[in-house]
């Protein structure tokens, strides 16, 4: 499921310009990101509007996902 | 996790046979042999996370005819001239480094009986799995006058980011101030449904600053524009006005080459300076070879659950060439997840595990002129009872305006996703 990230966000310590990279954020902030994302307490462009296509389950399953890694290159 | 889970197989597989006395017998199943054919946004994504996620398991060969991968997103701006073509190109060789045989030939026919793809200059691929991401092709038939090469090398498509870009490029250089550029545009389907709406902008913002007495025609076969409309109706009005004129319903039966005039069903003829002709898209030809096309002689439908073909067991249809989901766009960003999707299911096929279809997402970025962008978003979810992906409901959505900030985005976009499926 998190791989769907990787389009846009480098999954390596190396990102890449304004998109953030994502290798390795604790599992915690990536969950709290995408929850504010979908809430619309935090603003942005893509991300509000992509966050709340993904369920609760979902975002907890990508947030373990990036902090374990398991989408490294 | 995946060499240490083949390592314990292996290992296990190695006590059994040494305690039966046969050790020196081969202990290692056959590897199972992916072959995907095109190496585009959907097979260069698939092929990089099959090697990715199956390490030693599974062997992986990705055929593709060019020498290296050319992005149809930024090459509108390709035309525009405010990139180049290096700058839309990236090679193979990271994939092949990652452990992907990249084989660089054309596949000319599959043989489905065999399991086999057959090559033009090298030998046939056997395969255990075939995923096959062949893009479009082109319906040159609907349009009388264009069955000679003469015709196709002088009106373009462009609709495939290479030769024909840069070719397009120097018809619109070679253009006197005061000239037309007509774009037509097929009845949708068809890749990239902004795409001709964005290169109208990029060619116009060349226009104003180069050839400011220039138009730009968009004779569109379909009834209205048909992605980011208001966005796009904005640039033409505010940023292109007296450049950009639109025009829907005009559907091309033909050219008269002699005066470079474009037929319509029902609209009036058009002259123009350079006429770009983007014919009606199908599925790569490839398909239609491996009799993988069912829908209207044009699209291969696909079980989302696998991307695997409903009409041929064992081989897989990624990006463009699929019967698309309802709301799910023919684009690159989609067609690199259609890939993650497709390795996922394939891999859990062969090892024998379930596999639960991911949530999938689509960006893509239009840029209005050299910096400034606009975006369209989705989330797709597979939905069990329809056996099809739908769009999420409340998710999604365009810019409220261009802007620098999305032009940044668009251009991070693009460097990442090649770095996705291209390591």
């Amino acid at each position: 499921m998190a791989a769907g990230c990787a389009a846009c966000h480098a999954t390596t310590d190396r990102g890449d310009g304004p998109l953030r990279a994502l290798a390795g954020m604790p599992r915690a902030q990536v969950a709290q990101a995408m929850r504010a994302f979908k809430s619309g307490e935090r603003p942005g462009t893509v991300m509000p509007q992509l966050a709340k296509g993904y369920t609760d389950r979902e975002i907890d399953l990508i947030a373990e996902a990036i902090a374990s890694r398991d989408v490294a290159r | 996790m995946n060499g240490r889970r083949a390592f314990i197989r292996n290992a296990a597989l190695a006590l059994a046979a040494a305690s039966t006395g046969c050790a020196s017998v081969a202990v290692r199943r056959p590897l199972a042999k992916v072959v995907v054919v095109g190496g585009g946004y959907g097979g260069a994504s698939a092929a990089r996370y099959l090697k990715l996620w199956g390490g030693d398991t599974v062997d992986v060969t990705l055929v593709e005819a060019r020498a290296a991968f050319v992005s149809c997103p930024l090459s509108n701006l390709v035309l525009g001239g405010s990139r180049t073509m290096a700058q839309i190109t990236v090679g193979y060789e990271r994939l092949a480094q990652r452990g992907v045989r990249v084989v660089n030939d054309n596949a000319t026919a599959v043989d489905i009986e065999r399991r086999q793809v057959r090559l033009a200059r090298g030998a046939a691929l056997p395969y255990d799995r075939l995923v096959l991401s062949p893009g479009v092709d082109f319906d040159f038939d609907r349009i009388e006058g264009m069955g000679s090469d003469a015709a196709r090398a002088r009106y373009l498509h462009a609709w495939k980011a290479g030769p024909q870009t840069a070719a397009l490029r120097r018809q619109l250089e070679a253009m006197h101030d005061g000239g037309v550029f007509a774009i037509s545009i097929p009845r949708a389907p068809f890749r990239c449904p902004p795409g001709p709406y964005e290169r109208a902008c990029q060619v116009a913002w060349y226009f104003k600053r180069a050839k400011p007495r220039s138009k730009v025609l968009i004779l569109d076969g379909n009834e209205d524009v048909q992605s980011k409309k208001a966005l796009f109706m904005r640039a033409w009005s505010d940023d292109y006005a007296g450049i950009v004129e639109y025009r829907p319903d005009y559907v091309l039966t033909g050219i008269d080459p002699t005066t470079s005039t474009a037929r319509f069903e029902t609209a009036d003829d058009e002259h123009a300076d350079v006429l770009n002709v983007i014919p009606p898209n199908g599925a790569g030809d490839i398909a239609r070879q491996a009799g993988v096309i069912t829908v209207n002689d044009r699209w291969c439908e696909v079980d989302f659950r696998s991307f695997e073909s409903i009409r041929v067991p064992g081989v897989h249809v990624l990006g463009d060439a699929i019967q698309i989901a309802p709301a799910m766009p023919k684009s690159g960003h989609m067609a690199n997840q259609h890939g993650k999707a497709a390795a996922g299911a394939i891999l859990a096929a062969l090892a024998g595990r379930d596999y639960e279809p991911p949530t999938l997402n689509n960006t893509c970025y239009s840029f209005i002129n050299d910096r400034e962008a606009v975006h369209v978003a989705s989330v797709h979810r597979y939905e069990t009872s329809q056996r099809t992906y739908a769009a999420v409901p409340g998710s999604g959505g365009l810019s409220s305006a261009k802007s620098v900030v999305e032009g940044d985005y668009g251009l991070a976009w693009a460097r990442s996703i090649w770095a996705d499926m291209l390591g």
